[in-house]
């Protein structure tokens, strides 16, 4: 250790300065002068250049054990969200607001805190887009006369019958015979030039000419699944009729579509685009897309299999209730980016206030689709097509989905083969719904009260970090007091204590204000997520209500509709 | 693209730039927030939320001082929020001038030398936030009295007596 006479003291500060390089031409000479006399201050110059050296060896840059970058990037995305700032449960904070943009934005009922806590329980979301398929966006019908010898029917299984004869391993087949397969049978119909109509059990199917004198399928009900190559030269749409309508594949691909005695039926795309019309309206189905075809209404608004039952019932109810504002509005307020077919095809269905309104929606979850603005006024048919291919073209970047289109194909006609019982059922497709939409429900609020749970954590948590500190005490006027506290946590010697104290009062007190102030408002911010909390449970609690009413409502009819026929039955039976 | 540019376009809502403004400053941020908080966890969160603080506050700064004078400022008080409220929750002494130097050498996670980082790990809080502002980033005392805000004379006053201190401790 280097001791210093008084003089020496003295010179201590000069060869600080003459390390810093802070000398002055004249002290530098003198202390250089005095450093070869005097072999303390020798001493005390070399020691503090071995420290500085030490020193320059030490990292200026600690590379952070945790990757801090990480729990950054997420915050600076929330940024209009103060609560985001706090780490923590606080993610479902910023949903909730982003479900209030959304209301805005469709200017619909609140289901915007449903919608919230569905989507954050929702647990299949595919983004069901087709493969590639051909392009061609008008309906070409110039007729080409087809030749009956071409089409022929083959049994792939059991007893189905060809004009009420038993049908051979092959038979060609001709306009007005029908072919029926019962419970166990099934057969295809090979079609030159067209492609394969697979007919499962349970269904009749007649071949008949359209009205440009094609060749075409008319379903009476059943199910069938198509194969259908792009049809060589013109294209010709090859058409399936029904009771209520026609479904129209202008492109080639495939589909399943069932249909029940009533004219019910639903239709899923595997590949391709098809069209769906009757009674005046007209559906474009897309690959990856349903669409529900109601007896008296015709074909409904399209939707991916796997969107939310709440955007399911929603656009069910539509279907039913067309004209009713709220049904649009609910039907917009459950949209999200993988619902845009279903948007684009209410497009011609609607006033233009209303196109409006769903053109937002549309510009809002997914800008890539263009649609002029100002084309919304003349949006008919005509543009639903072409935007409906645009809007596929665009989602099909990078995506090889056909497995899962695949899959889901096997899965819908194991669905009408077991649950429907061969042919589409309604009820059914409604009652699964309304489970659906009871386990969605059930399990957004189980995640509400998870939510709910982090809330109250993070609010002690808080509590907990300023407990000890005093927001009352007003360090203004009691500096002695300001002191003893101080004095319990800080361990500095009495007069530096002192110096500290004086230079940094005013720091303190304003550091205590900021205290106060962020804790303030990080508790009036986890209240207002709480209440959100409460009202969205509330939200889902009425809706649960409403659908258990639904249900029972449901069960009524159906008594009363077995209590209408039974008598009747009685009758027939005392006949017999 | 130098720093003016990158700090203007982070002001702008840049995240890009933002984040190579974290990229430079980051492990300086952090390196100070160890040293003087002797505590891996608090030293990340410091980091943390001084970057958090800057891209909220990045609006209000007009270029009146460096950049990265303005970024050790926050972090400095960062240091101290917490540094009061890790006291007042223990409600013991801070746990960073009585480390052992056991403890000590649990805390070190990097290649340093370690003598030399325990005396520095003793020095008084002010003195030893001077010195490593002074000595490891390179600050002139002009700058530090802006960071810290205390007199330039009490910066050197304090940049001499941990100095001296530092002599005596590795001389021991």
């Amino acid at each position: 250790m280097t001791d210093f006479n008084n003089e020496c003291n003295n010179n201590k500060e000069l060869i600080d300065k003459l390390i810093e390089n802070e000398l002055n031409n004249q002290d530098k000479l003198f202390i250089e002068a005095h450093l070869k006399e005097c072999n303390d201050c020798k001493r005390y110059y070399f020691d503090l250049l071995s420290l500085n050296e030490k020193i320059a060896g030490l990292p200026k840059k600690i590379i952070p054990k945790s990757n801090i970058w990480k729990s950054i990037d997420g915050k600076l995305e929330d940024e209009n969200i103060k609560v985001t700032q706090i780490s923590g449960n606080l993610f479902t904070v910023s949903n909730i607001t982003e479900i209030k943009n959304q209301q805005e934005i469709s200017e619909s009922k609140p289901n915007y805190l449903l919608r919230y806590a569905i989507a954050a329980s929702i647990i299949l979301v595919l983004g069901l887009m087709s493969i590639p398929f051909y392009i061609n966006n008008s309906v070409d019908v110039n007729p080409v006369t087809s030749v009956l010898g071409y089409w022929q029917v083959e049994k792939i299984k059991g007893n189905p019958t060809l004009s009420d004869k038993p049908l051979s391993s092959v038979d060609s087949i001709k306009e007005g015979e029908w072919i029926i397969t019962d419970d166990s049978s099934e057969a295809v119909i090979k079609i030159e030039g067209i492609g394969d109509i697979y007919i499962e059990p349970k269904s009749k199917i007649k071949i008949m000419k359209n009205e440009q004198g094609e060749n075409n399928v008319y379903l009476e009900y059943g199910t069938i699944n198509t194969n259908l190559t792009k049809p060589s030269g013109n294209n010709i749409p090859f058409e399936v009729e029904t009771v209520n309508g026609i479904v129209r594949d202008t492109k080639g691909g495939s589909y399943t579509f069932t249909m029940n005695d009533k004219g019910e039926g639903m239709i899923f795309v595997k590949d391709g685009i098809v069209n769906v019309v009757s009674n005046g309206r007209e559906s474009v189905i897309p690959s990856g897309k349903v669409c529900i075809v109601q007896a008296v209404n015709g074909p409904g608004v399209p939707f991916g299999f796997n969107t939310s039952p709440q955007f399911k019932n929603a656009i069910m109810y539509y279907d039913e209730n067309s004209g009713d504002l709220n049904a649009i509005n609910n039907v917009i307020a459950n949209s999200t980016s993988q619902d845009l077919v279903s948007l684009i095809n209410l497009m011609p269905r609607v006033s233009p206030e209303v196109q409006n309104v769903i053109y937002s929606r549309v510009q809002s979850i997914a800008p890539n689709i263009r649609i002029p603005k100002d084309s919304i006024k003349f949006f008919g048919l005509e543009n639903l097509n072409k935007v409906i291919e645009d809007c596929v073209e665009n989602s099909l970047k990078g995506m090889e989905n056909l497995k899962e289109l695949e899959n889901l194909d096997k899965k819908i006609r194991v669905k009408i083969e077991n649950d429907m019982n061969g042919k589409f059922d309604m009820k059914v497709f409604t009652n699964e719904l309304n489970k659906d939409i009871r386990e969605n429900l059930e399990k957004a609020l189980e995640q509400l009260e998870k939510s709910k749970e982090g809330i109250e954590k993070s609010k002690s948590l808080y509590k907990d970090k300023a407990k000890n500190f005093d927001f009352n005490f007003d360090f203004n006027f009691d500096t002695a007091k300001f002191r003893q506290e101080f004095e319990k946590n800080f361990k500095w010697n009495d007069e530096e204590f002192k110096k500290e104290f004086e230079e940094n009062l005013d720091k303190y007190k304003d550091y205590k204000y900021e205290y106060k102030f962020e804790y303030d408002e990080m508790n009036k911010n986890l209240e207002e997520a709480q209440k959100e909390i409460e009202e969205a449970q509330k939200e889902i609690e009425r809706e649960l209500k409403e659908l258990e009413e639904k249900q029972k409502k449901e069960e009524l009819n159906k008594e009363s509709r077995n209590l209408k026929t039974e008598p009747q039955n009685s009758e027939v039976d005392s006949e017999i | 693209m130098n720093e003016f540019d990158i700090v203007n376009k982070a002001k702008n809502r840049d995240q890009n730039a933002f984040k190579l403004l974290f990229k430079e400053y980051s492990p300086k941020i952090y390196a100070f927030s160890l040293r003087l908080s002797l505590d891996v966890p608090m030293a990340e969160e410091i980091t943390q939320e001084t970057f958090i603080k800057v891209w909220f506050k990045l609006e209000s700064f007009r270029f009146e001082s460096k950049f990265s004078t303005w970024l050790f400022s926050i972090a400095y008080n960062e240091f101290l929020t917490q540094l009061r409220a890790k006291t007042r929750l223990n409600n013991k002494h801070s746990e960073a001038e009585y480390l052992t130097y056991e403890k000590f050498k649990d805390v070190i996670h990097y290649d340093t030398n370690l003598d030399l980082e325990y005396a520095i790990s003793k020095l008084p809080e002010k003195q030893k936030t001077v010195f490593i502002l002074y000595q490891i980033e390179g600050y002139k005392h002009k700058e530090i009295a802006e960071i810290l805000e205390i007199n330039e004379g009490t910066s050197k006053a304090h940049l001499h007596n941990a100095k001296n201190f530092l002599k005596k401790e590795l001389i021991k």
